[in-house]
C-alpha cells in the first residue's frame, strides 16, 4: 500500500490513540511515538505499529502516534484505518482476524 | 449525577463563524477571555438539551487560541473532544504542528491534549507545542550552520521592509563579531510577504562575508503575533511576549549556535519598543534560568536628516507613494522591489 497523503485516525481521549500517517518519499518508516505509558509499553507499542503497517504492506511513511493509554487492539485498528486513509483506499473491508 | 447527551460538536468558519460570533464572545467572557481577532476557525460544543455553547477552541493558522469549557462540563472530558477536533481540523488543513500560549496554571489541561511546554515561566505563561520532535529537528538543522569564534552575534528582525537601518545594525554587529546570525520573523503579520522580506534581507547584506541569514521558523516569534486575549493589560502583554521570545532564544537557539550576544536598535520614539528592549534584556541576561545568559547590545539607531530610519517610516512613505524620500533610507534592492510591489498592488486594486 502506497501512502500518498496525510491520513488520520483516533482521538486524544483517554484510552485512545491519535495516529497520523504521511508520505516519506520512499525512504522507509519513521515512527514518532508520544505516550503516557512510554516507559512501560513504549517498545510494545512500537512493535504493534510496525507489525500492523507491515500487514498493510506500508514500507515508506512517517507515522506519528500520540497514545493516551490505548489497548493493543485499539492501536492496531487506528493504525490500519489511518494507513487506508493515507493511501486513499475507500472501499476496503475491515475484518476481525480469525 | 444527572445524565445527559454528549454535547454536539461543530466546526465553524467563514460566514457561519460571523453568525455565532456574538454568542462566542459572550461565552468566552464568562471564562474571562476575549475573542482573538486572528482566529478564523472555531470548534464549538453545544449543549445537547438547550443548545447553548458549552465549550470552544479557536485556530489562528497553527496557533490554538480562545479555549474555554463551561464550568459544569469541566472534568467531563469535553475539552479532549474539542482538542481532538481542533488538531484534526488543523492537520487536515495542512499544518503538521500546533502551538499555544496559556496561563501557567492552565498548562495541565493542554498536557492532556498532548501538548508539551517548550517555555514555561512559573506563575505567568506557558508556550506549548503539539509536536516537540519538530523543535529538535529544527535545532539539528540549525546546528549545521554553527560557526566558531570568540564572539558570535545575532540579530532578529522583521524587516518589513529591509531598510538602511537594518543594514546599519547588522553591519555594526558584523564589525564587532566573528560571525553574525540573522533571523527573520516568519509570521505574516506584515505588509510585505515573508518570501520577499527574506529576499530583500539576503540582497541587502550579501556583501558582508561573516553574516548568515536564517530562514524564519516557528521558534523565532514576533511580538506582533503574540495573543493578547487572555491577558488584562498592555504591560502584562508586553512583558510576557518579550519573555517568551527571549527565553526561546536563550534556551534553544543561542546554545545551538554558540551565540553570545543579541543586537537591537535603540528605541527613542516608541515607548512600547523601548520597554521591550528592557524586558528582553531582563530575560536574556539577568533572569535566573538554566541556560547561559545572552548579552543584549543596543546600537544607536541610524538617522537620516533629523529622523530615525525605520520600516514604519518607509511604509508610511509608501502609502503616499513618496519614492524620492524612500530612496534616501533604503538600499537599491528594496527600492526597486517597492516600486514593483506598489504597481502590483495598484493592478490588483484596479
Amino acid at each position: 500500500m502506497k501512502i500518498i497523503k496525510k491520513g488520520m485516525a483516533g482521538t486524544l481521549e483517554s484510552s485512545d490513540v491519535l495516529v497520523v500517517i504521511s508520505p516519506n518519499n520512499d525512504i522507509g518508516l519513521k515512527l514518532v511515538l508520544q505516550s503516557k505509558v512510554e516507559k512501560q509499553f513504549g517498545s510494545a507499542i512500537r512493535m504493534c505499529v510496525k507489525n500492523t503497517l507491515a500487514m498493510c504492506g506500508v514500507s515508506d511513511a512517517v507515522i506519528e502516534v500520540r497514545d493516551q493509554g490505548a489497548l493493543e487492539c485499539v492501536i492496531k485498528a487506528r493504525v490500519e484505518a489511518a494507513a487506508y486513509r493515507a493511501a486513499g483506499e475507500t472501499n476496503s473491508r475491515f475484518e476481525v482476524p480469525s | 449525577m444527572i445524565t445527559r447527551g454528549d454535547p454536539r460538536i461543530d466546526v465553524v468558519d467563514g460566514e457561519r463563524l460571523e453568525s455565532v460570533r456574538p454568542q462566542l464572545e459572550a461565552f468566552l467572557s464568562t471564562n474571562h477571555l476575549k475573542l482573538d481577532s486572528g482566529v478564523n476557525t472555531f470548534v464549538v460544543a453545544y449543549d445537547h438539551g438547550d443548545g447553548r455553547i458549552v465549550g470552544c477552541a479557536g485556530l489562528d493558522r497553527n496557533i490554538v487560541k480562545c479555549v474555554g469549557v463551561d464550568e459544569s462540563f469541566r472534568g467531563s472530558g469535553l475539552s479532549l473532544k474539542i482538542g481532538t477536533e481542533v488538531v484534526k481540523f488543523g492537520l487536515g488543513d495542512g499544518y503538521d504542528d500546533f502551538f499555544l500560549y496559556t496561563k501557567y496554571e492552565n498548562s495541565r489541561l493542554f498536557r492532556g491534549w498532548g501538548f508539551s511546554p517548550i517555555i514555561e515561566i512559573p506563575e505567568q505563561v506557558s508556550f506549548m507545542e503539539f509536536n516537540p520532535a519538530r523543535l529538535s529537528s529544527y535545532l539539528a538543522k540549525l546546528s549545521l550552520e554553527k560557526k566558531s569564534g570568540s564572539r558570535i552575534g545575532s540579530v532578529v528582525m522583521n524587516a518589513n521592509p529591509f531598510t538602511n537601518g537594518h543594514r546599519y545594525l547588522v553591519e555594526q554587529a558584523s564589525k564587532e563579531c566573528d560571525w553574525v546570525h540573522v533571523f527573520l520573523v516568519k509570521e505574516n503579520a506584515s505588509l510585505i510577504p515573508y518570501d520577499d522580506r527574506l529576499m530583500l534581507v539576503r540582497a541587502g547584506i550579501s556583501d558582508l562575508p561573516n553574516v548568515i541569514v536564517h530562514a524564519g521558523s516557528n521558534y523565532i516569534i514576533s511580538r506582533a503575533t503574540f495573543p493578547q486575549y487572555f491577558l488584562k493589560n498592555a504591560a502584562e502583554i508586553n512583558e510576557q511576549a518579550s519573555a517568551v521570545d527571549a527565553l526561546l532564544f536563550r534556551k534553544y537557539i543561542a546554545p545551538t549556535l554558540d551565540i553570545d550576544v543579541r543586537y537591537v536598535g535603540t528605541e527613542p520614539i516608541d515607548k512600547t519598543t523601548a520597554m521591550y528592549n528592557r524586558v528582553l534584556m531582563k530575560y536574556l541576561y539577568t533572569y535566573p534560568y538554566d541556560s547561559r545568559p545572552i548579552k543584549l547590545k543596543e546600537i544607536k539607531r541610524l538617522e537620516y536628516g533629523d529622523t530615525i530610519v525605520s520600516a514604519t517610516a518607509v511604509r508610511a512613505l509608501l502609502s503616499k507613494r513618496n519614492f524620492d524620500e524612500i530612496k534616501k533610507i533604503v538600499p537599491e534592492t528594496t527600492l526597486s522591489f517597492l516600486r514593483n510591489f506598489d504597481t502590483l498592488r495598484e493592478d490588483r486594486a484596479a
